[in-house]
């Protein structure tokens, strides 16, 4: 069995409610509610946990875990620079209206991603959902935004409407990319009698917020050392060759590693399988019968700490500006709604 | 993706190339087909006009020089839960859509599962991860959008998934 695939029923009804959910298009997008299906832009019981509340990672974070932004953070940047955006607009007459940030969720609430970092580890969610995430997390909610002119365009952005996107697909190498952006000249001086700001008001609410928008690939880059160098470890080795020896004893044979479960265990349609649901429960039982992720995290942390102790400087400062960054979005937020 | 209309594709564009039962494995049925697409909305079961992610074969200073793409690339709109590709029963005969880099330049035509170097989203308005493992398994990386109107950031992928970039979502 090399991939459990079946057919495509869920995927169709995953499209129309794609499609119900998007067909706002022409009106103003942004009520509270989708107008479609009554279901809540921002649904916030569907954000990822700070720390998982459930299953084999109950509690766990990593070390790295403490210099990444969480989601809940990410949407506050996100939102207040939107807040700003749409304020400055309507300063120089322009009515614009922004998608709400928080309206599709990750797994996850970081880049660690810890609930699936050594595969499944929810046993609760794996009796539902085998390998798949639960339906909430395979839905989008679309937020149409009305094409904007040339001149609130510039407003905007500080640079004039570019082409209209080209589709990807008809782009041929060694042609220039034509990507959204490409080809732009810097916007007028004023409009309605006022100076642009530089940026545009994108520009600007970026200003305001102090974001500087420092490399986030670093911590992530870490992270992703620290995977990598676990796995190069004689008691993960250790531990991944008990679990697989384990899920062979329940049947499972040639799996060397929980993400080759994965592999297997994931449909291609989104909706789990008997087959795939026994696989995954069998997985998690087995990672809990060798205390699988308890070693393999307890591996990382102390990699992670060495990681840290040696980048301490440049991480204290991606921190601090991240905290100077989510406070200034959680103070005008704050101000929004005095 | 721009348009989420009710325009779904029967034959996928790109390279499309059909390759029989024989990719499929033993436990093929009698009819099978396998395709290769770029883009994940040729995918007649995926409902969507064009990909917004886009992953490329090369890395960033290769990719992209002097403003025109060298790099091959596949876009995603999109879950993904395999960069493998996708599969289903279309009536009696099942149909597997591999994904695969396109557009003429460096790693042209190459399944692009595990194999990718850099990645840009030029979506308006959805962020993404993208993660070391199908079924968004492993470490991950965040791709923030491109927002309306801006200039789409490509950004090299961490040394974990740099050729291991299995999975991709929402974030």
């Amino acid at each position: 069995m090399k991939h459990i695939k079946r057919t495509a029923t869920s995927v169709a009804l995953a499209a129309s409610a794609l499609l119900v959910s998007a067909c706002s298009s022409g009106t103003s997008p942004h009520t509270t509610q989708n107008a479609a299906d009554g279901r809540p832009i921002v649904n916030k019981e569907n954000w990822p946990k700070k720390i998982p509340t459930s299953g084999l990672t109950k509690g766990l974070t990593l070390p790295l875990e403490a210099y990444m932004a969480s989601y809940e953070d990410q949407v506050a940047v996100e939102q207040a620079a939107s807040d700003l955006q749409q304020s400055c607009m309507k300063d120089y007459g322009i009515d614009l209206t922004l998608p709400l940030a928080g309206a599709n969720p990750p797994p996850s609430d970081n880049d660690a991603n810890i609930e699936r970092r050594y595969g499944i580890t929810d046993r609760a969610e794996a009796e539902k959902y085998g390998y798949e995430l639960p339906p909430a997390l395979q839905e989008h909610t679309t937020q149409t935004m009305r094409d904007l002119s040339g001149v609130e365009v510039e407003v905007l952005t500080g640079h004039t409407k570019p082409e209209p996107p080209e589709n990807p697909k008809d782009v041929k190498a060694g042609e220039p990319l034509a990507a959204p952006g490409q080809g732009t000249k810097p916007a007028r001086a004023e409009y309605n009698g006022q100076k642009l700001k530089t940026g545009g008001c994108i520009g600007w609410s970026k200003e305001q917020l102090g974001l500087r928008e420092t490399d986030p690939t670093f911590v992530a880059q870490l992270a992703g050392d620290s995977l990598m160098q676990s796995m190069k470890d004689d008691k993960v080795i250790r531990a991944i060759a008990a679990w697989s020896s384990c899920m062979g004893g329940k049947g499972h044979s040639g799996l060397a590693d929980p993400y080759k479960a994965m592999d297997q265990g994931v449909t291609s349609d989104g909706n789990p399988t008997p087959e795939s649901i026994a696989l995954a429960v069998d997985d998690i039982d087995c990672k809990t019968q060798t205390d699988l992720v308890k070693i393999w995290s307890g591996v990382e942390s102390a990699i992670e700490d060495k990681q840290i102790a040696d980048n301490q400087s440049q991480l204290t400062g991606i921190r601090e500006q991240h905290g100077k960054e989510v406070a200034a979005a959680r103070k005008q937020m704050a101000a929004l709604t005095q | 993706m721009r348009v989420k209309s009710a325009r779904i594709k029967v034959a996928a564009a790109g390279t499309v190339l059909a390759a029989g039962a024989a990719l499929l494995g033993g436990a093929a049925p009698a009819q099978a087909a396998t395709n290769n697409v770029t883009d994940n909305c040729d995918v007649p079961w995926i409902s969507c006009s064009y990909g917004d992610l886009w992953l490329f074969y090369n890395s960033k200073s290769i990719a992209i020089q002097n403003g025109t793409i060298e790099s091959a690339y596949t876009t995603f709109y999109g879950d993904v839960d395999d960069h493998w590709g996708t599969s289903a029963y279309q009536g009696s005969s099942e149909t597997t859509y591999r994904y695969v880099f396109g557009n003429g330049g460096n790693g042209n035509g190459q399944y692009m599962k595990n194999n990718a170097a850099s990645v840009q989203n030029c979506a308006t308005d959805d962020n993404y991860r993208v993660y070391f493992n199908s079924g968004y398994g492993g470490t991950s990386q965040y791709f923030a959008k491109n927002g309306p109107y801006g200039d789409c950031d490509i950004t090299d992928l961490i040394s974990a998934l740099k050729n291991n970039n299995a999975s991709s979502h929402f974030s």
